[in-house]
């Protein structure tokens, strides 16, 4: 589906070719994170905390480092102190000392799982029993697992300097590591004008990205201070920034290969293999592989926060909002997190309001450190305030999505921070949903429909890439952006569509760190903007290379030879092709090649729009998602199959997220369901066909209109499910995950 | 020019102004004039800040700003 302003017409963009790396992938030869294999490596293994909070007050790996076959042992005494403060790391900054300690526990432990040493050895078995060998003497202490133990007056403190950043006038210690506010007007004044006024909490739990393949390394730290490592990650040069800088070495010192990703959603976004890797292998002498197992993904990776939201939204009787006061608490585990800020761009960022107020706070606590998945932050306000939208809609007896058209963002409109909304497409997407016939379908007995809206900003950031001809004229374009969602075949086809030439005559590959400069990490929905940008911008330096040399190859005048199709096109119909200009490299100056390094800031946001039908079992209070459907503004869609298994993947995520994702803690604060039995994500058994609709409003600020595409998707369903239960069984369901004791629990309390 | 400069930068570095009017040639010599102010605020904006320079983003920091109005200063958002 086109908007009316999607005018440009293209060969290759917007086609659906063949997937270039997907033989590979479906028969088993990719090369995985855990399938790395270096000459002469050891295995290592890791010991972790059984405490959630503790001091350490010894650790004596004396007879571990004596049995026979083990090669080096590690603790937290064998990283550097470090010396520096925040860095930048991806999209946000992060303190480098946090990312080492969490890596490795140093003086305390702060959650279950808590790395404390770790061994390399000549086989497996051999790692573990040295592990079981290392006495570690702890002094524990009372520990918080969620929000509201870490915020009561007497609760125990992670980090005992830490001050709340954001809080003026802050001076006492606490577990709130930072406050963070986005006001416009005077929302407590305006409140009190409202007509219509809805106001309520919602909550949700620990969940995880839940991706296939786990952590795992290879490093080999030479005697001569170089090092290379081997892992799976969403990008291989935040690896490399944050070991080197854990480890204090030279950036050039250390050369980052990257291996094919089996899911990320943002978990793989930091280290915490890594640097551990690198010190077992300097201390043996030897290349060494850690690999988690998939209770370790869950407890010593980086799961969503829980939050807490409390929101108040109040109308004028035809609807427009006038206020709203929102404040959230965003559990960001062990260490101080990241996702207020973007959580509180997701409540400014989709409607209208003249006068609010939204107050955001960061809460640690002792369960694994929580980090980025897909929108971080995002999917909890959302559900929030797409929820506050519905009970507005049933009070003032509005149709939901009309109430949302009529309050939806608009081109110009300010967003978030107040920087004003470029070309967006939320309005769209939302006369697409009310337009779907899934809107307007009838539904059955114990049946309930929800709708629900999403922003998420997107972003831009620096990309590398390369594209050489080789002397018959086919294409190698090279980035240093990790595939996770396709991006190898959609630079194939910008780059394929910018030089003219046939898709399978490009292919793609992803450097290592030594090979092509800086690209900021796979994610934020990114990299199809701006490693795109990169692509296309080195596919033109190509092509004005390919004219000059094509200009002196027919004897032309300068200025008289155009490309078109692959073909350089000279006066009275003289022309040549890519291949016959490429081959005569050795009579020029040298092959043709260009790099181009982008920083671009012109992305723009994205906007869905999801419906869900949920159906109740009375009996037991299941719930069936029964038919789903995703829209979504997408910019231009480069290659439409992706895009979709974005729309479908976010969606399958959020309707998990929604139903039955929960850490549960026992009361020693361990995780009672680190695996896939007890951990249950939806599989395809669990889920009707996802339908997608693609709102295509180009971005004026990309060649081919490119627009941000895989985080938008997991924003709504969180509140599109959560409206349908409620509309289902006809109670107000504020609280995930929506289990079927929670949904009979409700269905008993009805009057 | 009108500086406005958000939590968490304004508390963490000044005191909770946000407010500020300055001169400078570029993105580079308004954060060593906000640095003066406020010590180690460059440093900070380096690692995690966002700029829109007349409510646009701006991520070369070298552009002059002449005839810019207003520098909107902003925490990066993370994405997954």
């Amino acid at each position: 589906m086109n908007a009316p302003e999607s005018t440009k017409t293209f060969k290759l963009v917007g086609t659906r070719p063949v997937r270039p790396d997907g033989i590979d992938k479906v028969t088993g030869r990719a090369i995985y994170g855990p399938d790395f294999v270096a000459s002469g490596m050891l295995h290592g293994a890791i010991l972790r905390s059984p405490h959630a909070h503790a001091r350490i007050v010894g650790i004596d790996t004396s007879k571990a480092a004596s049995l026979p076959g083990v090669k080096a042992v590690i603790t937290g005494a064998d990283f550097p102190e470090q010396k520096i403060g925040e860095v930048a790391g991806g999209e946000v900054s992060s303190s480098l000392t946090d990312v080492a300690r969490n890596c490795m526990a140093h003086g305390k432990v702060l959650y279950v799982g808590h790395a404390v040493a770790a061994v390399a050895a000549t086989s497996l078995e051999v790692a573990q029993a040295a592990l079981a060998l290392i006495v570690v003497e702890y002094d524990v202490l009372p520990h918080v697992i969620t929000i509201a133990e870490a915020l009561a007056a007497d609760a125990p403190l992670l980090h005992e300097g830490m001050i709340t950043k954001g809080l003026d006038g802050a001076t006492k210690p606490s577990n709130l590591s930072a406050g963070f506010t986005l006001a416009r007007g005077d929302a407590a004044a305006a409140m009190v004008d409202a007509e219509v006024v809805v106001s309520s909490r919602f909550t949700t739990s620990l969940v995880h990205q839940g991706y296939l393949e786990p952590h795992a390394c290879v490093a080999t730290w030479n005697a001569d201070g170089q090092a290379q490592m081997w892992c799976s990650s969403q990008g291989h040069y935040e690896m490399r920034g944050f070991t080197a800088g854990i480890l204090q070495m030279p950036v050039s010192d250390l050369r980052v290969y990257p291996l094919e990703i089996g899911g990320g959603f943002g978990g793989k976004t930091t280290v915490y293999l890594e640097p551990v890797t690198m010190l077992l292998s300097k201390q043996s002498g030897r290349p060494v592989r850690l690999a988690m197992n998939r209770q370790e993904v869950f407890t010593a990776t980086n799961p969503a926060a829980a939050s807490h939201i409390d929101i108040t939204l109040g109308a004028r009787a035809d609807g427009t909002f006038v206020a709203m006061q929102m404040e959230f608490w965003n559990q960001s585990g062990a260490f101080a997190g990241n996702t207020i800020y973007s959580s509180a761009a997701t409540a400014m960022g989709a409607y209208r309001v003249a006068d609010a107020h939204v107050q955001g706070w960061d809460v640690v606590t002792n369960t694994p450190k929580c980090g980025s998945y897909r929108a971080p932050g995002a999917p909890p306000i959302a559900m929030a305030l797409e929820g506050a939208i519905d009970e507005l809609a049933l009070k003032l007896g509005m149709d939901a999505i009309d109430l949302r058209i009529k309050n939806a963002v608009r081109p110009g409109d300010p967003g978030p921070m107040g920087i004003p909304h470029g070309k967006i497409g939320y309005v769209e997407c939302l006369e697409a949903a009310k337009a779907h016939p899934h809107w307007t379908a009838p539904l059955g007995p114990n049946q309930g429909r929800g709708v629900a809206g999403a922003f998420w900003g997107n972003y831009g950031g620096p990309s590398t890439a390369s594209v050489a001809l080789g002397a018959d004229g086919t294409v190698m374009v090279t980035t240093g952006s990790p595939d996770i969602g396709g991006s190898r075949a959609s630079m194939a086809i910008m780059a394929a569509e910018t030089l003219g030439v046939a898709y399978d005559t490009v292919r793609v590959a992803i450097a290592d760190t030594g090979s092509l400069g800086y690209s900021m990490l796979t994610g934020g929905s990114r990299v199809t903007f701006a490693t795109g940008k990169a692509v296309i911008g080195a596919c033109r330096k190509v092509i004005d290379t390919l004219l000059e040399r094509a200009t002196v190859l027919l004897g032309a005048e300068p200025g008289t030879v155009t490309w078109a199709d692959g073909v350089a096109h000279g006066p009275n119909g003289a022309s040549l092709s890519i291949g016959a200009i490429a081959g005569k490299f050795h009579q020029f100056s040298g092959p043709v090649s260009a790099e181009e390094s982008v920083n671009p800031a012109d992305f723009l946001p994205g906007f869905a729009v999801h419906i869900c039908d949920t159906e109740i079992d009375p009996e037991t209070g299941h719930v069936s998602v029964t038919r789903y459907t995703a829209i979504q503004d997408v910019g231009t869609a480069i290659h439409p199959d992706y895009v979709e298994g974005q729309m479908q993947g976010g969606a399958a995520q959020g309707i998990g997220w929604a139903l039955n994702e929960a850490y549960v803690f026992d009361a020693q604060g361990r995780m009672d369901n680190s695996g896939f039995l007890d951990y249950r994500m939806p599989v395809c058994s669990d889920l009707p066909m996802i339908d997608t609709v693609m709102i295509e409003v180009p971005n004026p600020g990309h060649p081919y209109g490119v627009k941000g595409v895989g985080e938008p998707p997991i924003v709504p369903p969180l509140g599109a499910v959560a409206n349908a239960v409620s509309n289902a069984i006809g109670v107000r369901m504020r609280d995930l995950p929506l289990s079927p004791e929670r949904i009979w629990s409700a269905l008993m309390a009805k009057p | 020019m009108r500086v406005i400069v958000l939590e968490p930068f304004a508390g963490q570095f000044f005191a909770g102004q946000t407010e500020f009017d300055l001169a400078a040639r570029n993105l580079f010599g308004l954060l060593h004039a906000l640095d003066a102010l406020g010590p180690g605020f460059a440093d900070a904006a380096e690692a995690g800040a966002a700029i829109a320079v007349d409510g646009t983003m701006e991520a070369d920091w070298s552009h002059a700003l002449a005839t810019a109005q207003e520098v909107l200063i902003v925490p990066k958002i993370a994405g997954g």
